[in-house]
């Protein structure tokens, strides 16, 4: 068939480029701790503050380190650090621990912030609690941040005004002549197949153009398939609890039964498309921050073409220069979990303005021992930003201080909601699309 | 007021009396009748007192008729109250009267530390009664009147004895109740009785009624009080047993466990952890095979090297150097004092060591190391010591009543305890001029010679990914230990900058820290043997 082959190479006319190369670990070194990876996003995120700080409040002010705020002679001085918010609830491992020894269920909570929460604004020696006009509310630890205000004694800082980094500066958006498409997803959960089998083959058939949806998008305009996370499962596996931390569990036949499926269907996939596969929380990659790609050895079907693209999470990619960045969601949930932000579009957009991937980590959310590099650093502000495995869709455009435009996406679950996200990379502009005939 | 030489006598009264418990694992509810303030209810109800005491002879010279006089099953007599009132009685009925309006005011109060307060009080009441039995027994004390002490006992021993008669006498199928009441065990002051009824209702019911039966059977103020019901019970000896406390018919109150954990220091936590943890399968979840796996479980996990060091940590006091006979902890703190004079342990420190595996024949006190440098150098830990000498007694003990005389074989020597780990000790005579073969994750055959660099051998190939899903499983969840123990230390010190340099050894993840980051290394090389997973190496492959 001519016409079949012909919107084939239609389709590929995107110039693919990956750009997740920082997030790829080669150093494998556990002696290292956390501190480091605050030192260095400190000293990084203080070269970009500083010139926020200038801009914001010229160079009447000035700007000390913390241990140094109670000997400057201005009443008013900039103070820069990371914050840290001191909840309560947050989950304590020596907790677990002693209540390991009873059988009563814990509550299991979704949310970790209480009223008794304080923040914190640390440097390299010194932290002291923030008062005044910066509200916890909507922030996390591990924001660096830049407060003017005064000691008010008693180890407290009273802010008046305070500034992040904000969005860095973008490149320029490539033009499109055609609408041309990348279809998100993410959530398959393909351990539950039996609720997506008939979905995920009107997908292939949809995506090969054996079928149409009732959409104005011709499947031959879509030019990738992201999947973002979350392939295998969706929820971690119920394990029992051991005596020790360190035993070793058995992996369950559901899962690698899986993982089997996976590859069968990304087979399926690669013969008609190019797909980049993101590994999430509960799939078989390493399971803290970054994730590195999933494993050959586990593909041996969609390993063997071209097409299949194993790629870590964080992930950054370009196509034609449009620049596409995204999680597989868990720095998103980790945020709304340790604050009252309660959508993930404020979260995705926060993180841009804070300049941060994931801040977070390493407090709450699992991050390698970084010691030489904060790769979860912002340099650039990407056009597209999105978080997988969110409960809903959701998008809109976030707006930068000096003309930035970034389009926000919340990608569905698959498998909660047989939804996945068309992107436009022509207008940007982003719709859902429901496999539930 | 008499003054008393301290010649020690070699005089014994006999002391309290424990009904042979019937062991076993009761799934029905076990009653509890107890008498209530039993030794000073006793002088009272008898009138036992010096003042009252009328030795061999005097009751001819006083001209005292039988009626008028008490002859106590120790053979002593005692006049009563009518001919003239005891001074022990009187203060003990004053003791025991202001106990009970402290505890009438206790119910009352609710400001917390008047609470405390008020408990108190009526605790020290209740210790002053009760010592008043103290002093009349102590031969080597002011007041000693082995007449009265031993009466006393001799009272509450044929008590016992009468409420238990009484009871299965009262509660058999002859009188009409639904089967034959047994007193499975009985101690000093309390009878617990197997109605051999379902439900808590009944039983509840059962034991107030016979304990208001029997009570009047007694002088007053001796009464038999229902307190509580165990359900289930789990006998093990005399005074070893453990149950679930209920006083009302929803919720218990409390795991009342007597004479079972050893919270003694001298042993390591994982006794007091894994006995606590069965018991509550036991008792509260009543899951005998649950908590018999869970048992298993532990063994196999101790015999895999599985356990957290800090659960094997023993502890010692350094009191003196040289004791003749040489101790475990004395031979370490030598030991260390070798290795790092600057940090050697002083005179007065606990010294927390790990029994390690050694030579076949070496002494116990040998085989004590430290537990940071064991975890260091990867010294394997002797399971066995911890099996047989920490481990087996305790479990044995409390899965005796449930399994029977076959404990002891189904714990320690079924299928669980075949697998086990031998770990290989970075330090050592042979470690020096060993050399190790990579061999097969999944088979772990020997690879053969231009294949070592392969994760598996050809056989295993077909299940490769699976086995990489296996490693990788146990890789994320170190990871996830890793985050979760540095970041928890982190808050502890209140910093985010500074390195955590703590040393707390009494920190319950200070050795488990240490452990996740070498388990993260070993687990890291193992993963790197199927390739990385990133981006160049999959190019190549085309």
């Amino acid at each position: 068939m001519p016409d079949v082959k012909g919107d084939f190479i239609e389709r590929s006319i995107t110039n693919y480029e990956n750009l997740s190369k920082k997030f790829i670990n080669t150093s494998k070194n556990y002696t290292k701790q956390y501190c480091s990876i605050y030192l260095i996003r400190l000293e990084q995120m203080r070269n970009i503050l500083s010139v926020k700080i200038k801009e914001k409040w010229g160079e009447e002010y000035p700007i000390v380190k913390l241990h140094k705020i109670s000997e400057t002679d201005s009443e008013k001085c900039i103070i820069l650090g990371t914050l840290f918010k001191e909840q309560k609830l947050k989950p304590s491992i020596v907790k677990q621990l002693s209540e390991a020894n009873q059988l009563l269920p814990q509550p299991v909570l979704s949310k970790f912030t209480d009223e008794s929460d304080i923040l914190f604004i640390e440097d390299e020696l010194q932290r002291y609690q923030v008062t005044g006009s910066l509200q916890g509310d909507g922030l996390v630890t591990g924001i660096t941040c830049a407060l003017l205000g005064q000691d008010n004694g008693n180890g407290k800082f009273c802010v008046f005004d305070y500034t992040f980094a904000d969005f860095h500066s973008q490149v320029q958006r490539p033009i499109f002549q055609d609408d041309i498409y990348v279809l998100l997803l993410s959530g398959l959960d393909l351990v539950n197949l039996e609720k997506t089998n008939i979905l995920l083959q009107i997908l292939t058939h949809w995506l090969s153009g054996l079928i149409k949806l009732d959409e104005e998008v011709d499947s031959k305009q879509i030019t990738r398939v992201l999947i973002a996370g979350n392939s295998v499962r969706t929820v971690p596996e119920k394990v029992k609890p051991t005596i020790s931390m360190t035993s070793r569990i058995q992996e369950s036949t559901d899962t690698i039964e899986a993982v089997r499926i996976f590859d069968r269907f990304l087979s399926q996939l690669c013969q008609i498309i190019e797909v980049d596969v993101m590994p999430g929380e509960n799939d078989p990659s390493n399971h803290i921050l970054p994730q590195q790609p999933l494993h050959y050895c586990m593909f041996p079907k969609s390993s063997k073409y071209n097409s299949s693209n194993q790629v870590p999470n964080p992930y950054k990619c370009s196509l034609n220069g449009l620049q596409i960045l995204g999680t597989s969601g868990q720095p998103i949930r980790d945020i709304l979990r340790f604050s009252e932000i309660q959508d993930p579009l404020d979260a995705l957009e926060n993180c841009l303005k804070w300049s941060h991937l994931a801040p977070t980590a390493p407090d709450t959310l699992g991050c390698f021992p970084f010691y030489d590099k904060d790769p979860f650093i912002l340099h650039e502000c990407p056009h597209v930003f999105f978080a997988g495995n969110q409960e809903k869709f959701g998008t809109r455009i976030a707006q930068g201080p000096v003309g930035q435009q970034v389009r926000l996406i919340s990608i569905p679950e698959f498998g909660a909601t047989h939804e996945a996200c068309l992107l436009n990379l022509k207008n940007l502009e982003c719709t859902s699309i429901s496999f539930l005939s | 007021m008499p003054v008393h030489s301290y010649a020690p006598s070699s005089e014994q009264y006999e002391g309290a009396t424990v009904i042979e418990p019937i062991r076993g694992y009761y799934t029905d509810p076990i009653a509890t009748l107890d008498f209530s303030s039993l030794y000073p209810s006793i002088m009272i109800a008898h009138n036992l007192c010096y003042t009252t005491l009328l030795k061999p002879n005097m009751q001819q010279k006083l001209s005292l008729s039988d009626e008028q006089i008490t002859k106590t099953p120790a053979n002593c007599m005692f006049v009563k109250s009518s001919v003239r009132p005891g001074l022990l009685p009187h203060i003990l009925q004053h003791l025991l009267s202001a106990r009970k309006r402290t505890k009438a005011q206790l119910k009352e109060t609710k400001d917390p530390v008047l609470k405390a307060v008020l408990d108190g009080r009526q605790l020290a009441y209740k210790i002053s009664a009760n010592s008043v039995y103290g002093f009349t027994g102590a031969q080597v004390g002011k007041l000693p009147c082995l007449e009265i002490s031993g009466s006393v006992t001799a009272y509450g021993r044929s008590m016992i004895e009468q409420t238990k008669q009484e009871v299965e006498q009262h509660y058999c199928t002859a009188n009409g109740y639904a089967a034959d009441a047994k007193v499975i065990y009985g101690d000093t002051d309390s009878v617990m009785v197997n109605f051999k009824v379902k439900g808590l209702e009944k039983s509840m019911e059962l034991g107030r009624e016979a304990a208001e039966l029997i009570s009047k059977k007694f002088i007053k103020p001796i009464k038999l009080e229902f307190e509580k019901v165990y359900y289930p019970y789990l006998l093990i000896n005399k005074k070893r047993y453990a149950g679930l406390y209920f006083t009302n018919t929803e919720k218990y109150d409390k795991m009342d466990c007597k004479g079972i954990e050893t919270v003694r220091r001298d042993n390591c936590t994982l006794v007091v952890d894994v006995i606590n943890t069965c018991l509550q399968k036991l008792l509260i979840n009543r899951d005998p095979d649950d908590a018999v796996n869970y048992a298993k479980v532990v063994i196999a996990d101790l015999l895999q090297n599985n356990v957290d060091i800090s659960k094997l940590v023993i502890t010692k006091e350094l009191t003196k150097n040289d004791y003749s006979a040489k101790q475990a902890h004395v031979e370490l703190s030598k030991k260390m004092t070798k290795r790092d004079p600057g940090n050697a342990p002083k005179l007065g420190d606990r010294i927390p060591y790990v029994i390690i595996a050694a030579t076949k024949n070496a002494k116990a006190f040998e085989k004590a190391e430290d537990p940071i440098y064991a975890l260091e150098n990867n010294i394997p830990i002797d399971a066995k010591y911890y099996l047989e000498n920490q481990l087996s007694k305790p479990l044995i003990r409390i899965f005796e009543p449930i399994l029977g005389a076959n404990a002891e074989s189904i714990l320690l020597r079924g299928d669980h305890t075949r697998t086990k780990t031998l770990v290989t000790s970075k330090i050592g005579a042979l470690a020096a001029f060993t050399k190790k073969k990579e061999t097969c994750i999944g088979c772990k055959s020997v690879l053969p010679n231009g294949y070592e660099n392969e994760a598996v051998c050809h056989h295993c190939k077909s299940k490769e990914g699976a086995l990489y899903q296996q490693e990788l499983g146990h890789h994320r969840m170190l990871e996830d230990r890793f985050s979760q123990l540095f970041t928890e230390c982190q808050r502890c010190q209140g910093s985010l900058h500074e390195e955590i340099l703590c040393t707390s050894r009494d920190c319950p993840i200070f050795y488990i820290r240490k452990k996740v980051q070498m388990e993260l290394e070993t687990s890291n090389v193992k993963l790197c043997r199927f390739g990385q997973p990133s981006l160049e190496v999959e190019d190549e492959l085309f």
